[in-house]
């Protein structure tokens, strides 16, 4: 047994427990504090009648909380400030002697807090403590309903069991009813206040330079950086594309125009489709599996090519990748033959000019790149992420000394040599490899993945890919994941994609493409049966939409009233709109004789003995006679 | 409102859903709050004498007819409200609520409304329903003088005994001994005369009638002449003397029986000099 003035309080307590949780990363440790002292001290004073709490003092205390959280606001830091302030405005709310107003208003502030974490993090878990929120606020209405109209009542086991199954009857009726609101609520192209949302800031990791000589913190990182919707294909064609690096300036590469390079012609040949979703990660370069021809960017019902963005990528975008993963692709020679392909700084290293020499005396292009890349590969050097040589003259310290370093040092040194050797070379920046999610028919890339390799120059054949680092451990298995570990990331991951793919990404240009869906669909259906080319599932919809509109058809026919009730119902409307009530079992001739108003009552009196000579005579009622009836109660 | 505006406004999915949630929370708990009123009945119980200006407790019993059980549904009759926080399904729940009616006569009960603020308290579901429309309310008893009637109702000269059996007076008869009969009455000479057990069979004493003539009243106040015959009514038929009462030229002859007593109040309650 439990009153229900206690089972409301608990309830709200723990909503606003869960609004904490889920405004717990992006809140400081004041507000944080403040708002577990007053939610134990409300409790106190709840449970035990303690001490008073007068509310002129809190809403004194809560406008001082609103001030300093205003004081605090700049035009970049909005959203953090107001949610430690709605924290702390909670706590003060569950302190107070609480009327149902204020319960609801803790509710609300849960709601807000939600809405807040939402602008700061678009993680899935805020999945969880939106249906958390969602089934506790439920239960903590129906107990304020309860508590509100009769708040001595004491709830037995039985009623308790009830109002909880209520709730969770309400949430299973109101999750399909909240996806269909989702997809139909009105959405906008230019949203007034987009600087509120601040997801997750900008991620290191992927730069358009390369510095040697500096640990690459990059590929000890978990996070993700793109899934790729696409077919399973070979782990060795897993490089993807993202910065072209053409200028080498002693310990540097950079790229001179990213953007005219990026991609190529198409020549032909099988084309991998993929749709990539590139988690902001604060740079402006777009991935594609390499070699992409096509990248298809949509914005406002406008599908382009993009080749990059020209501001740092702070939000979630999608997009098509068209790629042609051959090796070779070919490019204009006059652009690829061009002198800065060759280019190395004057100072350059006269060691490596003479280790070039030695390994490369003479030969095709194709030769001298061979003998170089054979060279790096041949066991001499080794992989590492730890001790990589940091000094003036790193490559030297790799090819001659440690002879142990990351991609970049490998893909520099080759690239040099190359360029020593009189090969157009380049550096590629991208990533090689990824988790294959089979249920959800993507690749996962990490930033871990990320990846330096060269492209040489060869008469005849364009630009071909040399990947001189040995894969190493922190490639793993490519593209599967391994142990129960690996399969539940994986499993989560799925549920992280869908999350972003459905729900996060889901915009007004989804909204048309699902309308257009829908039309062209319609318009495309063959409607003649053919009992055997039918697809089960079409069947079965199609059973079930007839079945749900004769359900619909017999309900309203069930309550469809009879004409002479119609009537009745209009000429009671009519009179109670001119001040005359019909009692319930008065019949129409002793209404109508009471009414004061000659007019009104000679209408009345006439409408009654034009109704009750039909009605009585069992005679159904003709069109003429409603349409006579119903001008009769127009006069009125 | 708010969030919906922040929604459209930042563009942020996540906020559509909160919204998306509040919307389709009001759809919700409109289907729920519309279920909760469906398929109840209301019956009211009204004692068999209602008398105006006193306090009459009317009984309420509300059936839930459906497989799912009822929420917080208020039973609204006039200004009187009794609610029933929670009816299982397949079952009904009574309760009562104090009414005084303020005049005699057929009354004109006012509609009955259920409403209901489940699961919700945003808004407040209700229905009216079809029930008796009228119950006939006695006039107030109200004491008076046994003077004002021209024949003092409290004077009678002794009692009248009857051929009815009773256990007030002389012996009638000696019968035999049925169960149930009160030990006293046993006739243990003729028990052991007859050697079976016997019982005094003795006459009733009835009292002497009295006719209450309310049209020769001596006042104008036809309310207070009603209320006043009311009170000798309920008061003679307490001690079980036959009234009987001339009102409007009626005569109604004097008995003691309910149906009788029923049928006298009822006359006084509709009476209307102008009919």
């Amino acid at each position: 047994m439990i009153r229900i003035g206690d089972l409301t309080n608990g309830v709200t307590y723990a909503c606003a427990g869960l609004g904490f949780l889920a405004v717990a990363p992006h809140v400081g440790r004041a507000s944080a504090l403040g708002f577990w002292v007053l939610l134990a001290a409300g409790a106190f004073r709840d449970f035990r009648r303690a001490f008073p709490a007068p509310r002129w003092v809190l809403n004194v205390i809560s406008l001082g909380v609103l001030a300093a959280a205003f004081w605090r606001l700049r035009l970049d830091y909005l959203v953090e400030p107001v949610l430690d302030a709605l924290l702390v405005l909670v706590g003060i709310k569950l302190l107070e002697e609480k009327t149902n107003r204020d319960h609801l208003q803790v509710l609300a502030l849960c709601a807000f807090l939600l809405a807040g974490a939402s602008l700061l993090s678009i993680h899935i878990s805020f999945l969880i403590h939106y249906g958390m929120l969602a089934l506790l606020a439920t239960l903590a209405l129906v107990c304020l309903t309860f508590h509100s109209r009769a708040p001595e009542l004491v709830l037995d086991r039985e009623l308790l069991g009830q109002c909880l199954v209520q709730g969770l009857l309400i949430c299973a009726f109101a999750i399909p009813a909240s996806a269909l609101f989702f997809v139909i609520l009105p959405r906008t192209n230019t949203p007034l206040f987009t600087f509120l949302n601040k997801v997750s800031g900008a991620r290191t990791g992927f730069s358009d330079s390369i510095s040697l000589g500096q640990v690459a913190a990059i590929q000890e990182d978990d996070s993700v950086i793109f899934r790729a919707e696409m077919e399973r294909i070979d782990d060795e064609r897993l490089y993807w594309r993202g910065i072209v690096l053409d200028v080498f300036e002693g310990d540097t590469w950079r790229s001179s125009r990213p953007e005219s390079v990026n991609t190529v012609r198409a020549t032909g040949g099988e084309a991998v489709q993929q749709i990539i979703y590139l988690e902001p990660y604060g740079g402006r370069v777009l991935f594609g599996l390499d070699r992409p021809f096509s990248i298809r960017f949509e914005e406002r019902g406008v599908e382009r090519e993009v080749i990059q963005f020209r501001s740092p990528l702070q939000e979630r975008i999608r997009y098509r990748v068209a790629s042609n993963p051959r090796v070779f692709l070919g490019e204009s020679d006059a652009e690829s033959e061009s002198a800065h392909h060759l280019d190395l700084p004057d100072d350059f290293s006269w060691q490596i000019r003479e280790l070039v020499s030695t390994l490369a005396p003479a030969g095709s292009r194709g030769e001298k790149a061979a003998a170089l890349f054979n060279h790096l590969r041949s066991g001499a050097f080794s992989y590492t992420l730890e001790d990589l040589p940091v000094s003036s003259r790193p490559l030297e310290d790799f090819l001659f000394v440690h002879r142990r370093g990351n991609c970049e040092y490998f893909a520099s040194a080759l690239g040099v040599m190359l360029r020593a050797a009189g090969v157009p070379a380049r550096l590629v920046g991208g990533y090689r490899g990824g988790l294959y999610n089979r249920s959800g028919r993507y690749y996962l890339v990490q930033q871990k993945n990320a990846h330096v390799w060269v492209e040489a120059y060869l008469q005849g054949h364009g630009w071909m890919r040399l990947d001189p680092t040995p894969l190493g451990l922190d490639f793993g298995p490519l593209s599967q994941a391994a142990g129960a570990l690996g399969h539940l990331r994986v499993l989560m991951d799925t549920f992280n994609h869908y999350w972003i793919k459905l729900v996060i990404n889901y915009d007004l240009e989804r909204q048309f493409r699902i309308v257009r869906g829908i039309r062209e669909h319609w318009s495309r259906q063959d409607f003649r049966w053919r009992p055997g080319k039918m697809p089960l599932i079409h069947i079965g919809v199609a059973v079930a939409g007839g079945a749900v509109v004769i359900l619909t058809l017999l309900w309203a026919a069930g309550r469809r009233k009879e004409p002479e009730r119609r009537l009745l119902e209009e000429f009671a409307q009519r009179m109670r709109k001119r001040g005359f009530v019909k009692g319930a079992s008065e019949g129409l001739d002793e209404f109508a004789a009471k009414i004061e108003d000659e007019e009104v009552r000679k209408l009345a009196e006439r409408f009654a003995e034009d109704f009750q000579k039909i009605y009585y005579a069992d005679r159904s009622f003709s069109d003429d006679d409603r349409r006579r009836l119903r001008t009769i109660i127009r006069r009125i | 409102m708010v969030i919906g505006f922040s929604a459209v406004n930042t563009g942020n999915n996540l906020v559509y859903l909160i919204t998306s949630a509040l919307l389709s929370y009001m759809l919700v708990s409109g289907l729920f709050g519309r279920n909760n009123l469906r398929k109840l009945q209301v019956h009211l119980i009204f004692p068999e004498e209602i008398f105006a200006g006193t306090e009459t407790l009317v009984g309420v019993r509300l059936e839930c007819r459906r497989r799912w059980p009822a929420f917080l549904v208020a039973v609204e009759l006039g200004e009187a409200e009794v609610l029933f926080p929670y009816v299982r399904a397949r079952s009904e729940e009574v309760r009562q609520f104090p009414v005084i009616f303020s005049r005699r006569g057929a009354c004109t009960l006012p509609r009955i409304r259920i409403s209901s603020s489940f699961p919700f308290n945003f808004f407040t579901r209700s229905r009216v329903l079809t029930h008796q429309s009228e119950v006939v309310v006695f006039p107030r008893p109200r004491r008076c003088h046994p003077g004002a009637f021209s024949g003092d109702p409290r004077r009678r000269s002794g009692d009248v005994l009857t051929d009815r059996a009773g256990y007030d007076s002389d012996i009638l008869s000696i019968r035999d001994y049925v169960p149930g009969d009160p030990m006293k009455y046993i006739s243990w000479k003729s028990t052991a005369k007859t050697g079976a057990l016997k019982t005094r069979e003795l006459a009733a004493i009835e009292e002497r009638p009295v006719i209450l003539d309310v049209d020769r009243l001596r006042t104008d106040d036809l309310e207070w002449s009603l209320s006043c015959a009311t009170y000798w009514v309920l008061r003679l038929l307490r001690w079980r003397v036959p009234v009987g009462l001339i009102l409007g030229g009626e005569t109604i002859g004097p008995r003691v029986s309910q149906a009788h007593r029923l049928s006298i109040l009822k006359r006084l309650a509709v009476y209307d000099p102008n009919r």
